[in-house]
């Protein structure tokens, strides 16, 4: 397998830099939030990485177009990988989400239907991820997957419209809460610069991710192919 | 409860939130890298074994 190139290896240690530098930020920089206290700041990370998955199953979606309208290899391979991402991300902001809710809305878990939307986009792309693995052909794999990617976006909307179509608890970060909401705040200019400083930060590192991960499927593929050739060989 | 209580309690949560958060990023990255390296292993036996084949 080829070595990494020079921009990868230039993103993927600037990613761990960014990432130590967006929590020293959280922790030391950011200010004290007044009504909830210190674990307010699990906010920057939290929403960074739904900004993630999201950003993800979108590149999914959009490789998945792609690849209906001109299949290549490399297009499924983004996708898998991204959608992979994308779970592990969304995995992290409802994990972060749970830990937040108990002290500021006294519950772990409550059927709101952010919380509801969230986890249904999650079982949706974990679902595609079992079944590409239940698929041997790669082809009909491949065609499958980017149908599937397509159809799947459109719980990605209704996750991050949750909170401005229907009443709920969740607060709205950029824009007006509902009056039920629990736990919202007003950014002042310091929270800003760290919030969309971990965002730069977790978008770095998606594309770092991304890229590792779709050499990591190029790897497999070549695995793949050497096993058939030694069975062509055999057999012959 | 008093004030230093109130902050170590939400304190506390901020710890378990970044917990959470790093330690499943760090989980991930952990098993790509064990993929990598026994697909890579893997690949390197069978061309070594079509090589003696050969």
């Amino acid at each position: 397998m080829n070595a990494p190139s020079r921009t990868l290896n230039f993103i993927t240690p600037l990613a761990g830099l960014m990432l130590a530098v967006a929590t020293a930020l959280v922790l030391f920089y950011a200010p004290r939030e007044a009504v909830m206290g210190e674990v307010q700041r699990v906010f920057y990370f939290h929403v960074a990485a739904g900004w993630v998955g999201m950003l993800s199953f979108l590149v999914a979606a959009v490789a998945g177009g792609m690849y209906l309208a001109r299949p290549r290899a490399r297009l499924d391979e983004v996708a898998v990988s991204s959608v992979e991402i994308g779970v592990v991300f969304t995995l992290i902001n409802i994990v972060s989400g749970a830990i937040w809710a108990r002290p500021a809305w006294n519950t772990w878990w409550t059927w709101d239907p952010r919380l509801v939307t969230a986890a249904v986009m999650e079982l949706i792309y974990f679902a595609y991820l079992m079944l590409r693995s239940g698929i041997d052909d790669p082809e009909r794999r491949a065609r499958l997957g980017a149908v599937y990617t397509i159809v799947g976006f459109l719980s990605v909307p209704l996750t991050f419209f949750s909170i401005r179509f229907f009443r709920t608890l969740h607060p709205v970060v950029i824009g007006v809460s509902d009056p039920a909401a629990v736990g919202g705040f007003d950014m002042t200019p310091r929270m800003l610069q760290v919030f969309l400083f971990s965002l730069l930060t977790f978008s770095l590192i998606y594309i770092s991710l991304l890229w590792h991960r779709v050499r990591l499927e190029r790897l497999t593929r070549k695995v793949e192919e050497a096993k058939q050739q030694r069975m062509a060989g055999g057999a012959a | 409860m008093t004030a230093f209580w109130q902050t170590a309690d939400t304190a506390g949560y901020l710890v378990l939130g970044m917990a959470a958060i790093f330690g499943l990023m760090t989980l991930y990255v952990l098993r790509l890298r064990s993929r990598s390296r026994a697909l890579r292993k893997e690949l390197e036996e069978l061309q070594r074994t079509s090589a003696q084949k050969k």
